[in-house]
């Protein structure tokens, strides 16, 4: 599964996929990557990306890079989060959620969970801009150059690359 | 080889850019449609190509062209579809299956034995858990079950599960069997054994028996209380009163003698000369006046002490009779000590019954005092804590509305065993007794025939508590029967009714109270006095009562069991009904028991013997002295001539 989301990635990044469904992509999976995961908003977020059009491999090995560093920005996103779930005018709209039917399941009194959505919405667009630059970026003056590149041509003639690549050509015409 | 079908159209400049050239993203790819597309006034036009290696990679093109329209993807929406429609298969065919397995496993897990559910039936909209039967075996005895239930209806409040929290608006379990014989289903389920005896039993009283060992006892009891030993105490008193005042008198009576037998010695060592001697004549006339006169008080002295002396001798002849006034006096109050009715003792005797019985109770409530005791209070500590996790802090937000996080509002229920029917109720079982306002309270009733059995309580957890539990017990008419257990009833037969309450308070310890009401009594007695007696009081009195209070705690255990049996005993037996033998038993007890006290009769006739031959010899040494005075007063007349 892994190794599919990888060839998927490396696929959508140097075929004809829409540069803003991979940008989207990375971008959700930067977002789940930095929201803890034990919670209803973050299987909320990723069902939601299930019905986007988006590279679904790129976001879950965005996420999957990204994770293990997630813990190194908590300090960053508890110290947002607290400020907003401490907000004194907004304290009785925060009792009224938690005591709603399933929104205690958020995590929404999670100072990392409300952190990091309160972050993210804010940079998310920067971000998608971001990716999709850098990916018409590449596209356009590296993808070529790096294809053509002998380390390139040396490991796809690999045999465990050629023999992965061709099993998911398969695995995609059977699919067909 | 045929073309795609998006590159055989012919387009507008304008929507050639949309649906083909606004898909491609890859400059080459551009190109290559770019190359195959001629623009003919204003409208771009397919060529015609038979090259078979360009159609195919103008396939691959139009395929990611094709590929990059829209926002949401079909494929993955109709995944999400089958997922629905997977749910809806699996609600209807898979859930409840997998449920009962569950909760099987689940059953089986906390039992640790085999456990079987029947026709599950879970309804997650509308909170629901319904099943025919449950049955767990019981470990220890794999042929039975430890409990079985019937038909069950658990409604639980979906609002506030999807809050996280647990409330069970009600469950209903038709009826509930124990140690049921594990069988087929469908098959009938068997009574456990009955007991061949019924009925309640009493502890085996002993009657007492009046003999000198008990006397000797009931005389050392109450020797306070008796005359005999007072009477004995005065009367020896006034003896060695009397003793010493004759005895004192004797030697006074010897010391007189004495003086006496001086003064005739001086009376006759007196000469006279001549007549003419006037002086020495009138001392000897005055000397013998007063000798004669001396002689007269030593007789009259004589006199009065053998009176004392027959006056002591008579206290000894009227002592014994005194005894005996005494001792009838002591019998009474003996005969009463010794009434078997007072010393049936029923209220002690039934306290060490009911010791006997509670005391395994008391001492596991003891344990349980020790274990309760090291408990920490009910976690409220905890849930004020923010609860630290992995990532970020839990901000807690005060808690609206009254449902706590587990709350089982009711479970009410009926339990067959045999014959004999319960019907229960316990409501407000939660985590949270303060969030809800109230304790959980639970009743139980027994139904057989006419046997009625009701018990009610609670269980208090709340910080503003009196008591952490209470419970009340309330046994209407019970028929009863016992045999062979009071002394001198063989057999009886009666009605009790049992009320009785028991309260945990905050600080542990247990306290309560029971009465048992006895009534109707059909006896068959012995026909010995005690057997008498006690039917008398059964048959005659309707109503005997028992009041029992109890408490145990940290190193204190204390029952008291008042009773009315003890004066009912104590009007129908009374001392009168003692019989001559037991009467001569208690005088026997009495003298023995006071036998070194008692004055001896031979003894008391022997110093009075010796006192009247002390008196006696000075009777006659009086006489033998006033002879001898008599006889020198003869010569004295001679002596003066």
């Amino acid at each position: 599964m892994i190794i599919k989301w990888i060839i998927k990635t490396v696929a959508a990044l140097n075929s004809n996929n829409r540069p803003g469904e991979v940008a989207a992509a990375l971008t959700f999976g930067v977002l789940l990557a930095m929201l803890p995961s034990s919670n209803l908003t973050w299987a909320a977020i990723l069902s939601l990306t299930f019905f986007l059009k988006i590279n679904f491999g790129a976001e879950m090995v965005m996420t999957a890079v990204l994770k293990p560093f997630a813990p190194l920005f908590d300090p960053f996103f508890d110290y947002f989060g607290y400020k907003i779930l401490t907000i004194e005018a907004l304290q009785p709209m925060y009792t009224k959620l938690s005591n709603m039917p399933i929104v205690p399941f958020t995590g929404f009194n999670n100072t990392a969970v409300i952190g990091t959505l309160a972050v993210m919405v804010v940079l998310a667009v920067p971000i998608f801009f971001l990716f999709k630059f850098l990916l018409k970026l590449y596209r356009e003056k590296f993808r070529d150059r790096i294809l053509s590149s002998k380390i390139i041509r040396k490991v796809s003639l690999l045999p465990i690359v050629s023999k992965a690549v061709w099993i998911f050509k398969k695995a995609f015409e059977l699919k067909k | 080889m045929k073309i795609n079908r998006i590159l055989r159209k012919k387009y507008t400049e304008k929507k050639f850019k949309k649906k083909v050239l606004s898909r491609l993203f890859l400059e080459d790819e551009k190109k290559a449609i770019l190359d195959f597309y001629k623009l003919e006034n204003g409208f771009y036009i397919p060529s015609d190509t038979t090259d078979s290696k360009k159609i195919k990679e103008l396939n691959r093109i139009a395929k990611t062209a094709k590929k990059n329209s829209g926002a949401l993807g079909i494929g993955k929406t109709g995944a999400m579809a089958a997922v629905i429609i997977l749910t809806v298969l699996f609600s209807v065919f898979l859930k409840n299956p997998l449920a009962e397995k569950g909760m099987e496993k689940a059953l089986e897990a906390a039992f640790k034995a085999e456990a079987e559910i029947d026709s599950l039936s879970l309804s997650i909209l509308k909170g629901d858990i319904s099943f025919k039967a449950m049955r767990v075996a019981d470990s220890d005895n794999p042929d039975r079950n430890l409990f079985e239930t019937g038909k069950a209806q658990i409604d639980i409040n979906m609002a506030e599960a999807l809050k996280g929290k647990f409330d069970a608006e009600n469950i209903e379990l038709e009826y509930l069997s124990l140690n049921t014989v594990r069988e087929k289903r469908g098959k009938k389920i068997e009574s456990p054994e009955k007991s061949k005896e019924g009925g309640i039993s009493l502890p085996s009283l002993k009657a007492p028996e009046i003999n000198s060992d008990s006397v000797k006892k009931a005389i050392k009891d109450n020797i306070k209380n008796l005359s005999t030993p007072a009477r004995l105490n005065s009367i020896k008193a006034s003896y060695d009163n009397s003793k010493a005042e004759i005895k004192k008198e004797i030697a006074d009576t010897e010391k007189e003698i004495k003086a006496l037998e001086k003064k005739i010695d001086s009376i006759l060592s007196v000469k006279i000369k001549s007549a003419l001697e006037i002086k020495k004549l009138k001392k000897l006339a005055s000397d013998i006046k007063s000798a004669s006169k001396s002689a007269d008080n030593i007789r009259n002295d004589i006199k009065n002490t053998g009176k004392k002396i027959s006056s002591a001798s008579k206290i000894s002849s009227e002592s014994s009779t005194l005894l005996k006034k005494a001792a009838e006096e002591d019998i009474k109050i003996l005969a009463e000590k010794l009434n078997p009715a007072q010393s049936l003792d029923v209220s002690s005797l039934l306290k060490s019954y009911i010791m006997n019985s509670f005391a395994p109770f008391l001492t596991k409530y003891e344990k349980a005092f020790a274990v309760a005791a090291k408990m920490k209070p009910d976690g409220y500590e905890k849930k004020k804590k923010q609860v630290k996790v992995q990532r970020g802090q839990k901000i807690s937000f005060p808690v609206t509305g009254n449902t706590p996080k587990f709350l089982i509002e009711k479970i009410s229920g009926s339990f067959l065993d045999g014959e004999k029917q319960f019907s229960m109720k316990i409501d407000s079982i939660t985590n949270n007794q303060d969030l809800l306002g109230r304790a959980s309270g639970f009743s139980l009733n027994y139904n057989k025939e006419n046997e009625i059995i009701a018990l009610k309580g609670f269980f208090d957890s709340r910080e503003k508590r009196e008591k952490n539990s209470h419970v009340e017990l309330e046994l209407p008419s019970v028929n009863f029967s016992m045999k062979n257990i009071i002394p001198g009833i063989k057999k009886a037969e009666g009605i009790y009714n049992l009320t009785a309450d028991a309260s945990i308070g905050r600080d542990k310890s247990l306290s309560g109270s029971a009465l048992i009401r006895t009534t109707d009594y059909k006896t068959e007695g012995t026909d010995d006095l005690t057997g008498k007696a006690i039917s008398a009081v059964l048959n005659k009195n309707t109503a005997l009562e028992f009041k029992i209070s109890f408490t145990a705690g940290k190193d204190k255990q204390n029952i008291k069991v008042d009773s009315n049996m003890d004066s009912l005993l104590k009007n129908t037996f009374s001392p009168s009904e003692i019989t001559k033998e037991q009467k001569e038993i208690i005088r026997s007890g009495i003298e023995s028991y006071f036998k070194d006290s008692i004055l001896n009769n031979e003894q008391i006739s022997s110093e009075i013997g010796s006192l009247n031959n002390e008196l006696d010899s000075l009777k006659n040494s009086i006489d033998k002295e006033k002879k001898s005075l008599e006889k020198k007063l003869k010569i004295v007349p001679s002596k003066l001539l």
